[in-house]
C-alpha cells in the first residue's frame, strides 16, 4: 500500500478540552513529512495518539494497514512504528552502548529463564553490538560507547536517541522535534544522518517541528496544524503562501526558536 | 431493620472516625510527600495520654483530652523539626521517607508499649447506656462520638476552605515548586498541616477508644490498614477524597457484617473488606476516586 | 555476657543471618533492577511456609515436595500481587503491597481449620495424631551432623547442619543472581528504574517485565520461608508481621542497595545486631525488666533504620556516587 501510515480523523479531549479534533493525515511509504503549527495546536497530542501513549476518543490509525488505535506504545514500536522524545530521553545510569542494545529487537536475554543459555544470548548480543557500532559510527558518537549516556550533551543525546531508534529496525520513524535548542551546525549535521539513515534503510519519517526552516528544506509534506485540526497540507512551498497558515501563525511568516 | 439501623449508625461511627484519620494522612502527604506510618500509633498515644490523666491521674475528661491533642500536635511538630525536615533538604526519595516513617512507627509503639504497657485500657464513660431508634438499640456513647467527629470534621472543612493558610495548605499540596516561589510561607504551612494532624489524629484515637469500649496499645494498628484504604480510595493527598473515602469505607466495613451478605462477613474480617473494595474500586479507577491519571510507578 | 561466649549462640546468628540473606536477595532483585519497592515481600514467606506445613501436616505429602509446592505458591503470590497492583503509581503499590501482606497474615490468623489460626502450626488438623512436618527433614539433619562431627566436633549440631544447607543455597542463589544481572532482560528493568516511556517506545513490554522481577523475587523469598518453617519447626502467624520485610530492607540498605554482593554482608550485620542486642546483659539495659527489654530491641532497630537512612543511606559496603536513591 502506498500510504504507510493513515490517521482517520481522530479526536482526543482531555478534560473538556479539545487537543485534536478530526485530525487526518495521510504518510507517503519513503516520505518525509512534517507536521508544523503554533503552540497548543495539538501536534504532540497527534504524535502521542499514533505512538500509543495516549488512544483516540474517535477515529482510526492504521499503519500498514493494521489498526493501532487502541495499542499499547510497545506493541506499536514493535510493529515498525518507532518515535523519539522532546528533549532526546536518554538512560542516563546506562552507557551509550547499553542504551542502544535496549532497542535491539527480538533479544532472546529479555526472556528471565534464558539466563540458563548463556551461549544463545551472547550470540544475539554480539551481533547487535556490531549494529550498534555501526550506526554509532554513523551518528559520530564512537568514542562514547562506554560512557554513562548521562554525561552527554544535548545534541549528543539527540544523536544517541536517533541512532538507538534506528537500532529498533523501523520502517517509519516518528521525530518529536528534533532540531529543538539544537546549535545550526548540528542541525546540518542532523539532517546529513537522517538523509542518509533515509538512503540505506529505506525509511519513512513523520516529524513534528517548530523549525521552519529546516522542515521547509527538508520535508516532501507539510501538514499546519491549528487549535486540533489540520488545517492545511501540501507540498512546502504551497505553504508559505497559504492565506489560512499564515492566519493561524498570527501574521508572521517565520518564527525562530 | 433493626440491624440494619445499628449497622449503618456503627457504619457513620467508624466512617467518620476513618475519615478524622485519613484526612490527617492525607494532609501530610499531600503537603509532605511523607506517607505517615504512624498515623495509627499518633491516634494510639493520644487515646492513651487522654485516658492515663482522666483514669489514672482523675483528671477531667475535657482537660484530659486537650492535652492529649496538644501533645500529639507537639510530637508531630519534634519529629518534622528532627527528621523530616532534614530529609526535605537532603531531597529524600520515597524509599527513604517510607522506611524513616516506619522507623518512627516501631519506636513510637514500643514507647506505648514501654511506658504505658501492655493490657487494656478503658474511659470513664458509660457505654452501656443506650437508647431506641427505629428499633435498634444505639449505644449513647456512640452518638455523642458522631456529633463530635461531624463537628470537628465541618470546622476543619469551613477553615481549610476559608482561611488564609487553609487556601495555602491547598496551593502547596496542589504543586509544591510553584507555591514556595509565589511566597507561601512554606514553614508556617508544615507547622499547621502537623497541628491539624495532631487534632485529628489525637481526637480520632480518643473517639475510637470511646467506641470501642476496651482497647489496648494495638488499636492504632488494626486501624492503620483501613485509614491508609480510605486514603487511597480518596486518591492520596486530597482532604475531601479522605474524607469521602473514610465514610465510604466504614460504611461498607459495618454493613459488611449485615446477616442478608451470606449470613454476615465475619466481623473479623473487617479489614480485608476495607481493602477488597479498595481493590475494586483501583480497578476501574487506578488513581482512586477523585484522581487525575498519573504515569504508574 | 555468658551467651557471647556460647557456640550454639553464633550458629544460631549465623543461621539467621543466611535466612535473611536469602530473603533479602528477593527484595533486591525487585528494588535493585528494577527499583519496585514492595513493602510485602513477607508474604511470600508467609506463603511458602504455610503451605509446606499444611501439605505434609494435613495432607501427608512428602516433604520435598511440599517444599516446592511451598515455593511455586509464593511464586504465584507474587504474581497475583503484581497482576493486581504493578499497574497503580508507585505510593500507591507500596501502601497496597503491606495491604497485601498483612491480608495473607489476617487470613492466616483467621482460619483455624486450616492454618491453626493464632495457636500456630501446632494447631493444623492431622490424620497422624501430631501437627509436625520435621520428621523426614531431621534424619537429614541429624545424617549431615554425623558428617560434620569429625571437623567441628562438639560444635557439629543441628542448628549447624541447617546452618550449611542454608548458606550454601543462599551461596548458590547468589551466583543465579549475579547471572542473572548480566542478561538483557536486567538491563531492560534497570532502565525502567528510571523511566518507562523509552523501554516502551523500544518495543519492551514494561509491565510484563515488572511483574517477572516481582515474581522471581517472591519465588526467592519463598526459599527463605522454607528454610525458616524448617528450622523453627513451628509456625505462628506473628512471625509474619510486616516488621519482617523492614527488615529485608535493612539488610538490603545495608549491603548497598544495588549491589548483590552486599546482600550477605548486610545480612551477617543485621543478623549479629538484631540477635545480639538480645543478650546485652549489662546497663543501661539492665535498667529494664526483660519484657521492656524486648520493646527496646525493636526500637533500637528503628533508630538503626532511621540512621542508616539519615546518614548513610549508601549502606556500610555502598559508595556514595552508586548510590540510587533517588
Amino acid at each position: 500500500m502506498e500510504n504507510i501510515l493513515e490517521v482517520k480523523s481522530v479526536s482526543k479531549s482531555f478534560s473538556g478540552v479539545r487537543a485534536c479534533e478530526n485530525a487526518s493525515l495521510s504518510i507517503k511509504r519513503g516520505s518525509v513529512t512534517s507536521i508544523i503549527g503554533p503552540n497548543g495546536a495539538g501536534k504532540t497530542s497527534l504524535f502521542n495518539l499514533i505512538s500509543g501513549a495516549i488512544s483516540p476518543d474517535s477515529g482510526s490509525i492504521l499503519f500498514n494497514e493494521i489498526e493501532i488505535a487502541k495499542k499499547h506504545p510497545h506493541q506499536i514500536a514493535r510493529l515498525g512504528l518507532v518515535r523519539t522524545f522532546q528533549g532526546a530521553k536518554v538512560i542516563r545510569r546506562l552507557s551509550v552502548m547499553e542504551n542502544i542494545l535496549l532497542a535491539a529487537q527480538d533479544n532472546p536475554g529479555d526472556r528471565l529463564w534464558r539466563v540458563v543459555t548463556p551461549r544463545v544470548r551472547k550470540r544475539f548480543e554480539d551481533e547487535a553490538r556490531e549494529r550498534a557500532l555501526e550506526l554509532l559510527k554513523q551518528v559520530g558518537l564512537t568514542s562514547f560507547v562506554d560512557s554513562y549516556a548521562g554525561i552527554l550533551s544535548g545534541g549528543q543525546r539527540k544523536l544517541l536517541d536517533l541512532a538507538r531508534a534506528m537500532m529498533a529496525q523501523p520502517t517509519m520513524l516518528l521525530l518529536d522535534e528534533p532540531f529543538a535548542g539544537v546549535n545550526p551546525a548540528l542541525v546540518e549535521k542532523l539532517v546529513e544522518v537522517l538523509q542518509s539513515l533515509k538512503a540505506k534503510h529505506d525509511l519513512t519519517f513523520l516529524l513534528v517541528e517548530h523549525d521552519l526552516e529546516t522542515v521547509m528544506n527538508i520535508s516532501d509534506e507539510v501538514y499546519v496544524m491549528a487549535q486540533g485540526t489540520v488545517i492545511a497540507s501540501g507540498l512546502p512551498n504551497s505553504i508559505y503562501d497559504n492565506e489560512v497558515v499564515i492566519d493561524a501563525y498570527l501574521g508572521t511568516r517565520r518564527k525562530s526558536n | 431493620m433493626a440491624e440494619f439501623v445499628q449497622l449503618l449508625f456503627n457504619g457513620l461511627v467508624t466512617g467518620s472516625i476513618l475519615a478524622m484519620a485519613a484526612v490527617g494522612v492525607s494532609l501530610v502527604y499531600g503537603v509532605l510527600r511523607l506517607v505517615n506510618f504512624a498515623a495509627g500509633d499518633f491516634m494510639t498515644l493520644g487515646a492513651f495520654i487522654a485516658v492515663f490523666l482522666s483514669i489514672s491521674k482523675g483528671l477531667p475528661l475535657i482537660f484530659s483530652v486537650i492535652v492529649a491533642i496538644l501533645g500529639i500536635c507537639l510530637l508531630g511538630l519534634a519529629l518534622d523539626w528532627l527528621l523530616w525536615k532534614r530529609l526535605r533538604e537532603n531531597k529524600a526519595g520515597t524509599l527513604a521517607l517510607f522506611l524513616v516513617a516506619t522507623g518512627v512507627a516501631l519506636i513510637l509503639r514500643q514507647s506505648i508499649l514501654m511506658i504505658f504497657s501492655s493490657g487494656s485500657r478503658k474511659f470513664a464513660i458509660n457505654e452501656t447506656a443506650t437508647f431506641g431508634f427505629l428499633g435498634a438499640q444505639i449505644a449513647t456513647s456512640q452518638l455523642i462520638v458522631l456529633l463530635l467527629a461531624t463537628s470537628a470534621i465541618i470546622t476543619l472543612g469551613l477553615f481549610m476552605a476559608k482561611s488564609t493558610i487553609g487556601k495555602d495548605m491547598r496551593a502547596f499540596s496542589d504543586n509544591a515548586s510553584l507555591a514556595a516561589v509565589s511566597g507561601i510561607n512554606v514553614n508556617k504551612v508544615v507547622r499547621y498541616v502537623w497541628i491539624i494532624n495532631g487534632i485529628l489524629s489525637a481526637l480520632a484515637g480518643i473517639f475510637q477508644g470511646m467506641v470501642q469500649g476496651r482497647f489496648d496499645s494495638t488499636m492504632g494498628w488494626t486501624l492503620l490498614l483501613p485509614i491508609f484504604a480510605a486514603v487511597v480510595l480518596g486518591t492520596i493527598g486530597d482532604a475531601y477524597g479522605a474524607l469521602l473515602g473514610g465514610m465510604t469505607l466504614g460504611l461498607v466495613m459495618e454493613m459488611s457484617t449485615w446477616h442478608i451478605f451470606f449470613g454476615g462477613i465475619p466481623s473479623s474480617y473487617k479489614p480485608v473488606v476495607a481493602f477488597a473494595t479498595l481493590g475494586i474500586v483501583l480497578l476501574v479507577k487506578p488513581e482512586g476516586l477523585l484522581g487525575v491519571k498519573a504515569r504508574s510507578i | 555476657m555468658n551467651a557471647f561466649v556460647q557456640p550454639g549462640f553464633w550458629i544460631f546468628v549465623l543461621l539467621m543471618a543466611g535466612i535473611y540473606c536469602i530473603f533479602a536477595l528477593g527484595l533486591q532483585v525487585q528494588y535493585g533492577l528494577g527499583g519496585i519497592l514492595n513493602f510485602g515481600h513477607v508474604a511470600m514467606m508467609a506463603l511458602s511456609s504455610y503451605t509446606m506445613a499444611i501439605l505434609v501436616i494435613t495432607y501427608n505429602w512428602n516433604l520435598y515436595l511440599a517444599c516446592f509446592a511451598g515455593v511455586v505458591m509464593a511464586g504465584l503470590g507474587g504474581a497475583f500481587l503484581g497482576l493486581t497492583t504493578l499497574r497503580l503509581r508507585g505510593d500507591y503499590f507500596s501502601i497496597v503491597s503491606i495491604a497485601f501482606s498483612e491480608i495473607v497474615r489476617y487470613i492466616i490468623h483467621n482460619s483455624d481449620h486450616l492454618t491453626g489460626g493464632a495457636q500456630g502450626s501446632l494447631n493444623i488438623p492431622s490424620t497422624r495424631g501430631f501437627a509436625s512436618y520435621t520428621d523426614q527433614f531431621n534424619k537429614v539433619l541429624i545424617n549431615i551432623q554425623g558428617k560434620i562431627k569429625p571437623i567441628f566436633g562438639s560444635f557439629a549440631s543441628r542448628d549447624m547442619a541447617l546452618l550449611l544447607i542454608v548458606w550454601l543455597s543462599a551461596i548458590i542463589l547468589l551466583i543465579c543472581m549475579s547471572f542473572i544481572q548480566r542478561t538483557s532482560w536486567a538491563r531492560v528493568l534497570r532502565a525502567t528504574r528510571e523511566d518507562d516511556d523509552v523501554p516502551a517506545s523500544l518495543g519492551k513490554n514494561v509491565f510484563l517485565f515488572r511483574l517477572s522481577a516481582v515474581i522471581l523475587g517472591s519465588v526467592v523469598g519463598g526459599i527463605a520461608g522454607i528454610y525458616w518453617a524448617l528450622e523453627f519447626s513451628i509456625l505462628d502467624p506473628a512471625d509474619f508481621q510486616t516488621i519482617v520485610t523492614f527488615f529485608a530492607w535493612m539488610v538490603i540498605i545495608l549491603g548497598g542497595a544495588t549491589r548483590v554482593k552486599g546482600v550477605p554482608l548486610g545480612a551477617l550485620f543485621f543478623g549479629f545486631l538484631y540477635a545480639g542486642t538480645r543478650f546485652f546483659q549489662f546497663p543501661p539495659f539492665t535498667w529494664f525488666d526483660s519484657v521492656q527489654r524486648a520493646y527496646l530491641r525493636i526500637m533500637i532497630i528503628g533508630f538503626v533504620l532511621i540512621f542508616l537512612m539519615l546518614k548513610r543511606p549508601q549502606g556500610i559496603f555502598g559508595k556514595r556516587a552508586e548510590m540510587v536513591l533517588e
